[in-house]
């Protein structure tokens, strides 16, 4: 083949659009090597400073230029994996719910008020949760909860902003997430395999059980996760309602802090180098830690497209 | 043994009536104390004047209302285009690594927590130029990529296939296809999901704190500082006056009454489906 007719042949395959299009999406590849680029830098100062310690040391005291991200790490750590927990039960039985209890007519109706709860800005959740969650968990949580208060995790006297308080704002916030997930699985298991079971004599929750669950669990899981991912990086709601103290509790009635709440709570108060450096640093961490999750997310979303 | 099985289907129904109904309550609760304690000062006064001074409790949030429509408005300058292109590359043309690498990446970049993009514009436009209007905009405009890029994905893809063969049977080329036939058919889902976007990121305040700073000026330009609806809504919060609490709450039902009309008029009007990553 000659030159000229690689050339003819590159012309007619050539479209413009298809060239600034895929421009656009190869500046998007440079602005996330920018973005990972610049929070590394930015934070080198507080690393060059305590090396490793930055992340395993558990005094955060700006006065005093020591900084140690242990506490953030500990609060995003404990309040995420609770409500998480709390999040996936809330989810399949809310989800159920819709699917397979709520008559048909109100299926779109429920799941779109359910749907209505991730539409709310987070800092409206937050505002509720200071005037109405804090005091809930002082006043009433805290003694309904007494007779556990040998147990370690349920210890102490409590102030409201805890991170219980934290807890209870970001279930409510996930768990629409991974209930939309699971609903639409649900929703999408052949209605063959459901009459088969019925025709066994199965009741409901037997055909949830046998048939609907197992063949949800991989969306249900993609949903479990990318809720997971929203719970570690909240900031409004969390920042609000968690007390925000650099310290490390055991009892969930203690206040406490998160990676993504300690930068938002001291970012404009930050004075030396190395306080930015080191709230930027948490950042990174955060990040790190977001970007597993949502490689986790993308490999299960994967599987779940590939069924 | 049936009675058992009987009894434990009901007591899973109720469960499940449980916990769909624990998450349905504090939702009603929510916005049940937003009307009520929004109303006390959802008046003019709160839209149409800016704060008296830094101390007094008088005034509106005239300030962060312009503050936000700017911001959302540099947002959506920046956004919109890269948002529109991408998906358009992702619908028609991606093929190879190179589509892969940057289908994850949109995916990604919508899970990054949004605290660490306004950090993220910290660093680059802060940092060179002051906490500005365009500071928070870029990190609004980021945030908001992924999901123009997917609304306009969706869109184009679902362009009837007979639709785009008629215009290629006419020899016109790819691009005008694209642009005049495909788009256009799927003009209102496309503006559909520009709004969405733009209702997704107009409430967002993390990224607003370490970008636009607060304060209680109106905005003179793409450079100055600014304030925003739900920043306003943070700080008044935050403060120790009765007075300030209530501009907060009205502002949340300014705030709460934007989002779910963007939200819920788009996805009703348009029958669009809620786009989660």
């Amino acid at each position: 083949m000659s030159i000229l007719t690689k050339v003819r042949k590159w012309f007619l395959r050539f479209d413009p659009l298809g060239s600034i299009s895929a421009f656009s999406g190869v500046f998007l590849v440079v602005l996330i090597a920018v973005f990972i680029a610049a929070l590394l830098y930015h934070s080198a100062p507080v690393f060059e400073k305590f090396g490793l310690n930055f992340i395993t040391g558990g005094t955060w005291n700006p006065m005093k230029d020591i900084y140690g991200a242990l506490p953030f790490i500990w609060g995003t750590f404990i309040t995420s994996a609770i409500a998480i927990v709390l999040a996936v039960v809330l989810s399949y039985g809310a989800a159920y719910f819709i699917v397979e209890i709520a008559p048909l007519k109100l299926r779109e109706f429920l799941s779109s008020i359910v749907e209505l709860i991730v539409a709310i800005p987070s800092v409206i959740i937050g505002l509720w949760g200071m005037f109405y969650v804090v005091p809930f968990v002082r006043d009433t949580l805290k003694s309904i909860l007494s007779p556990l208060s040998s147990i370690p995790l349920f210890g102490g006297t409590t102030s409201g902003y805890s991170y219980m308080a934290a807890i209870i704002v970001l279930t409510f916030m996930i768990t629409p997430i991974s209930t939309s997930f699971i609903k639409n699985a649900m929703e999408s298991v052949p209605i063959e395999l459901k009459e088969a079971a019925y025709a066994l004599g199965a009741t409901k929750y037997e055909v949830f059980r046998i048939v609907s669950r197992p063949l949800a669990r991989r969306s249900a899981l993609a949903g479990v996760v990318l809720a997971y991912g929203r719970a570690i990086g909240e900031t409004m709601a969390v920042v609000m309602v968690i007390g925000n103290s650099p310290t490390i509790s055991i009892s969930l009635f203690n206040p406490g802090y998160t990676l993504a709440a300690v930068i938002a709570n001291e970012f404009l108060e930050a004075t030396t180098t190395l306080h930015v450096s080191a709230l930027i640093a948490l950042g990174a961490i955060l990040l790190a830690w977001s970007l597993i999750v949502n490689i986790l997310a993308a490999f299960v979303l994967r599987l779940v497209r590939a069924q | 043994m049936k009675r058992l099985r009987n009894l434990i289907d009901k007591s899973y129904t109720a469960l499940a009536a449980c916990s769909f109904f624990i998450l349905v309550l504090p939702l009603l609760h929510i916005i049940g104390s937003i009307i009520i304690n929004g109303l006390k000062r959802f008046d003019l006064e709160l839209i149409t004047s800016p704060p008296k001074s830094l101390l007094s409790a008088g005034g509106g949030i005239l300030h962060a209302i312009v503050g936000t429509a700017m911001v959302v408005f540099v947002a959506m300058i920046i956004s919109l285009p890269i948002g529109f292109l991408t998906g358009i590359y992702l619908a028609e043309f991606a093929r190879g690594k190179l589509a892969q690498i940057i289908r994850a990446l949109i995916t990604t970049i919508a899970g990054i927590p949004s605290i660490i993009v306004g950090v993220f514009a910290y660093t680059i436009i802060v940092v060179v130029y002051g906490f500005s209007v365009l500071a928070g905009g870029f990190a609004l405009g980021f945030i908001s990529i992924p999901y123009v890029v997917r609304s306009t994905e969706e869109a184009l893809k679902a362009v009837p296939i007979e639709i785009k063969e008629a215009g290629f049977s006419l020899g016109i080329p790819r691009w005008k296809v694209i642009l005049f036939i495909d788009v256009g058919y799927a003009k209102s889902r496309i503006i559909a999901g520009f709004l969405l976007a733009l209702a997704r990121v107009i409430g967002e305040t993390a990224p607003l704190i370490v970008t636009i700073l607060g304060g209680i000026n109106i905005p003179s330009g793409l450079f100055s500082p600014a304030n925003a609806i739900p920043l306003v809504i943070y700080q008044y919060a935050l403060s120790p006056f009765k007075a300030w609490h209530d501009i907060a709450w009205s502002a949340a039902l300014l705030l709460l009454i934007i989002a779910l009309v963007m939200n819920l008029g788009v996805r009703y009007y348009l029958k669009i489906k809620a786009i989660y990553y």
